[in-house]
């Protein structure tokens, strides 16, 4: 016999019930199925066990949720009750929610810095797939850069689904001429494969291609920044021209807002090769002028693409030996490469801080909690004898603390927005991405989430377990207080260990913040200020044409009345890496030494306030190559490094790869080393040449600094209009800049320690001050018996003494442990310094002294007689 | 009849369609009680429509009550060898509709028949 089967759209139906139930009333279904076809026939039956079962379903699950929307009423009447209770106990509650909402605020603000600068994705189709290759250098010398030539082999890279490349962009910028005052915008100088390998389509109009890079034609992709600024965000801007460097270039298209690569604040693209000759002539394999970024195919991963790169750069060196010495691709995330791992580590590094602080906030919430689950421990104790269960209780406390979490989580993602504002506001350096910094919905679940879990998970075990009620409870006598609250001594004792973490964490930094800031630059910051002044290509299209503007205009500035040195040179702030190798005649390998050559100005050592060493100083006729070499001036690291134990006047060296015939230098003279990179990095080679680039800084010393600047923007004006008006900084800030990341990081993480100080003295201070109310009978009783003061004082003193050295001491051990991250962020101060660790544990240990005066003197001024009455 | 709620003891609350399952199973009998001939009883002797699917709510209700106990019947050919869910009264069910029955006739006491 067949086995009867409900009709097909009754059993898909039923596939939807609960296992449990399904078998049993497919059965009922199919009796009752047989019956209506006895009755009325195959096609009626049909029909009626559909609707049958539809109506079944229907009245089943309507029946079912109907009964768990009315449990989640029942669990609502909870969450009155609790709300109810928090309103009661306005203090405390109002207390709690300030001191969770300010440690939620700072949590929440950190984290949104974290969120939107590491941790989301760039803006980018499959943004994880993106990578950099960089060059590196078997002997450290890290070049700028890629050859074309190099690029081109490392494309072939089986993992590289595509790749793309910029000019350097700190070569790129142009002047907006045309208009009635000319501005300098950032120019992305790159190939047609930049754009589609980011996967990046322009909003409008179209991206640069393959034909323009050929052709070098005049086009230009507009940033949205520039279009809405420029264009008024007008789709008519396609086909319009904008007038670059005096010629004139036609808008193809505007790119999204995201966009803003190669180079953060990248106004405009074009072709490379409107700035280069490629791909017409190659370069040598030794040239530094280019960034790359490739996308992976999507098996490929990190490692594959190292060993691919690894195995071309083999093929390379043995192809081409003279060209290709020492060097290697290095391949990186994209996303490092665009916030920088400093920037990143700096950002976890204060997470880590704030996350401390946070979990100290919750701490001492969490003893605010227990105290008034004392004060409730006879209405727990009625609720546990009427048959409450514990989980119940513990429940019930929980979700109260939840409740004014969840209250404090709000408060703070409503104090977040302003203090963002201050706290991006005031971070003295350009953190990348810091513009997309907000209450992002991951950040604002993130509080509401962890924000809320968090302190009643803290705060919990001690809450349930001081106020849980026991036998004693009869007696009318706060329970789980025997003078000593073993969960709350657990919180008050992390309290302090954290606290000491995080001193000795900020003490380090700040010990290295003031190595770093305080010693000499080596340069003379005193009166000068420091501009970019850059010259449009068009106007001065040759070197001799450049020479000449720059020694004619700093001829003229120094005459200026106020303006006592002017210099010259390619970078006062060096913000570019070293790059050249050095080779010397009779030595086969190059010296292993990053070097960085300077154009320069005759006359800048005095400007700068370099001392010359040895040999004389650069002069205007050091611009010529003469038969022996060019002259230049070094810097005494690099003579001393090149040329141990000899004098280097005289001596020659080549930059560069030897075989491919560049010019010999000659040192005519050693100036002092100089710290413009700043204190906490090594000092490179410098090599100075007499020279001019488009774009020189100009350092200008005066005597009164506003009239004499204007003196100098009004003579440049005069001099050539079409040149950008340059803005002047004081010298002593730009060079205050390269500690700047220090800087911030180092008072963020004070910032923390600071606080998590305060907030362990108060869970201290109120541990004992608690101590002594629950003992005050015992305490009335050791009086009554002949007990002194002193003895009464030293035994409170005691126990806040004994707290401090189990905190501090796990403290100091956990510092040790916290010391090996720390090291990174350390300049001539050991992350283990025995000196902070020392302040730190006598300073916390001082104050919590401090902190136990008020009860121990509670605890001195007991009167045993009303003590001992007071007792039940 | 048009009963709201029934309370009986312990708390236990027995709703007026709760207490028809109970007495229809009752008087089926654990042989042949099951939704759907409870469902059938009520009908026949009251008069009154209950959908099978309330019936199955109605008996979770009861066995979370403790008032009934389900257990799975004999396997038959005409059900596709599905077992049916078979429907047992617990002593706590039986207590409870002996107390809803000695509520109502206290209540219904020495009433004038004319009046209800």
């Amino acid at each position: 016999m067949q086995t009867p089967k409900l009709p097909g759209p009754a059993r898909v139906i039923l596939r939807l019930l609960p296992a449990d139930d399904r078998d049993v009333v497919y059965g009922d279904f199919l009796q009752s199925h047989a019956e209506h076809r006895r009755r009325s026939g195959k096609g009626a039956a049909w029909i009626r066990t559909c609707a049958d079962v539809v109506l079944f379903f229907a009245v089943f699950t309507w029946s079912t949720n109907v009964r768990s929307f009315l449990e989640v009423i029942g669990a609502l009447g909870e969450v009155r009750i609790a709300v109810r209770r928090l309103f009661r106990e306005r203090v405390s509650t109002a207390t709690s929610l300030l001191i969770l909402g300010f440690g939620m605020a700072v949590a929440t603000s950190v984290f949104s810095v974290l969120y939107a600068v590491v941790l989301s994705p760039l803006p980018f189709d499959a943004p994880d797939r993106l990578v950099v290759v960089w060059t590196g250098h078997a002997r450290e010398v890290a070049l700028d850069g890629n050859s074309y030539q190099n690029m081109a082999s490392w494309s072939e890279a089986p993992s590289l689904a595509e790749t793309g490349f910029f000019y350097r962009p700190e070569f790129t910028q142009r002047t907006v001429t045309g208009g009635s005052t000319p501005y300098r915008v950032q120019i992305g100088a790159v190939d047609a494969g930049f754009f589609s390998t980011l996967g990046v389509a322009p909003v409008l109009g179209r991206a640069i291609e393959p034909e323009d890079e050929l052709t070098r034609a005049p086009v230009v992709v507009l940033s949205h920044d520039f279009w809405l600024r420029v264009f008024g965000g007008d789709a008519s801007a396609i086909g319009a021209t904008i007038e670059l460097d005096g010629s004139m270039s036609s808008v193809i298209g505007v790119m999204p807002r995201e966009l803003s690569l190669p180079m953060a604040g990248t106004q405009l693209w074009e072709p490379h090769s409107r700035w280069t000759a490629y791909p017409d002539s190659l370069g040598p394999r030794t040239e530094d002028l280019f960034g790359m970024v490739g996308r992976l195919t999507p098996a490929a991963s990190l490692p594959t693409l190292r060993a691919e790169l690894a195995a071309i750069d083999r093929d390379l060196a043995s192809s081409y030996p003279a060209g290709f010495d020492g060097y290697t691709a290095v391949a990186g995330p994209l996303v490092d490469e665009v916030v920088g791992t400093d920037i990143r580590d700096s950002i976890w590094l204060i997470v880590a801080a704030a996350v401390a602080l946070f979990f100290s906030v919750s701490a001492n919430v969490g003893q605010l909690w227990t105290t008034r689950g004392l004060g409730r421990a006879h209405e727990l104790a009625v609720r546990s004898a009427l048959g409450a269960s514990r989980g119940r209780l513990g429940g019930m406390m929980f979700l109260e603390a939840a409740l004014l979490s969840l209250a404090a989580a709000v408060l703070a993602l409503s104090l977040a927005g302003p203090l963002l504002e201050v706290l991006v506001g005031r971070i003295p350096i350009r953190i990348p991405r810091i513009e997309e910094v907000g209450l992002q919905p991951p950040v604002v679940v993130f509080t509401l989430l962890v924000g809320t879990l968090t302190p009643p998970l803290v705060a919990l075990v001690p809450m349930v377990r001081a106020s849980f009620p026991r036998l004693v409870v009869a007696s009318g006598r706060a329970p789980g207080l025997g003078g000593r609250g073993g969960a709350r001594t657990v919180l008050a004792v992390s309290q302090l260990g954290l606290a000491t973490v995080l001193v000795v964490t900020g003490s380090v930094l700040v010990r290295s913040l003031d190595r770093a800031a305080t010693g000499d630059r080596g340069v003379d910051t005193e009166g000068a200020w420091v501009a970019r002044v850059t010259l449009p290509s068009e106007g001065y299209p040759t070197s001799e044409e450049r020479w000449r503007f720059f020694n004619g205009f700093a001829g003229e500035v120094g005459a200026l009345n106020g303006v006592q040195d002017v210099a010259v040179l390619s970078d006062f702030v060096i913000r570019r890496h070293a790059a050249a190798e050095l080779h010397v005649p009779d030595r086969d390998s190059p010296a292993d030494i990053a070097v960085m050559a300077d154009a320069v100005l005759p006359g800048f050592e005095d400007a700068l306030g370099l001392r010359l060493v040895s040999g004389r100083a650069l002069t205007t006729d050091d611009r010529w190559r003469t038969g022996n070499g060019w002259p230049v001036a070094v810097n005494r690291t690099l003579a001393e490094r090149v040329w141990p134990g000899q004098d280097a006047v005289g001596q020659e060296f080549m930059l560069g790869s030897r075989r491919e015939g560049k010019p010999w230098f000659r040192v005519v003279g050693v100036v002092e080393d100089d710290r413009r990179r700043g204190l906490d990095r090594a000092t490179w080679g410098h090599m100075y040449h007499v020279l001019v680039n488009d774009g020189m800084d100009i350092v200008v010393r005066t005597e009164s600094e506003a009239a004499s600047l204007r003196l100098v923007i009004d003579r440049l004006r005069s001099i050539d209009p079409t040149i950008a008006s340059p803005v002047f900084v004081p010298a002593a800030e730009l060079l205050d800049e390269t500690i700047a990341l220090r800087r911030t990081l180092t008072w963020l993480v004070s910032f923390a320690g600071l606080s998590t100080v305060a907030l362990a003295l108060l869970g201290v201070f109120g541990l004992l001050t608690e101590g002594v109310a629950a003992r005050r009978s015992e305490i009335g009783l050791r009086v009554a018996l002949g007990a002194g003061r002193r003895a009464i004082v030293l035994s409170v003193l005691r126990r806040g003494m004994v707290l401090t050295a189990v905190g501090v001491g796990v403290g100091l051990v956990g510092a040790m442990g916290t010391g090996l991250i720390v090291r990174e962020f350390t300049f001539e101060t050991s992350a283990w310094d025995p000196l902070s660790m020392l302040a730190t544990a006598v300073t916390i240990g001082a104050l919590v002294a401090v902190a136990t005066v008020v009860p121990a003197h509670r605890a001195a001024t007991i009167d045993p007689v009303r003590a001992i009455q007071a007792e039940p | 009849m048009s009963l709201k709620w029934v309370v009986v003891v312990d708390g236990v609350k027995l709703g007026e369609l709760e207490l028809l399952v109970v007495l229809a199973a009752l008087r089926l009998g654990e042989e042949r009680a099951s939704p759907v001939s409870i469902g059938a009883e009520i009908l026949e002797t009251s008069g009154r429509r209950v959908q099978r699917a309330t019936v199955y709510v109605l008996l979770k209700r009861l066995e979370e009550k403790g008032c009934v106990e389900t257990f799975l019947g004999e396997a038959l050919a005409e059900r596709g060898g599905r077992p049916p869910r078979m429907v047992r009264v617990t002593e706590e069910g039986r207590f409870a509709v002996r107390a809803v029955r000695r509520t109502l006739e206290a209540m219904w006491g020495d009433l004038d028949p004319e009046v209800v």
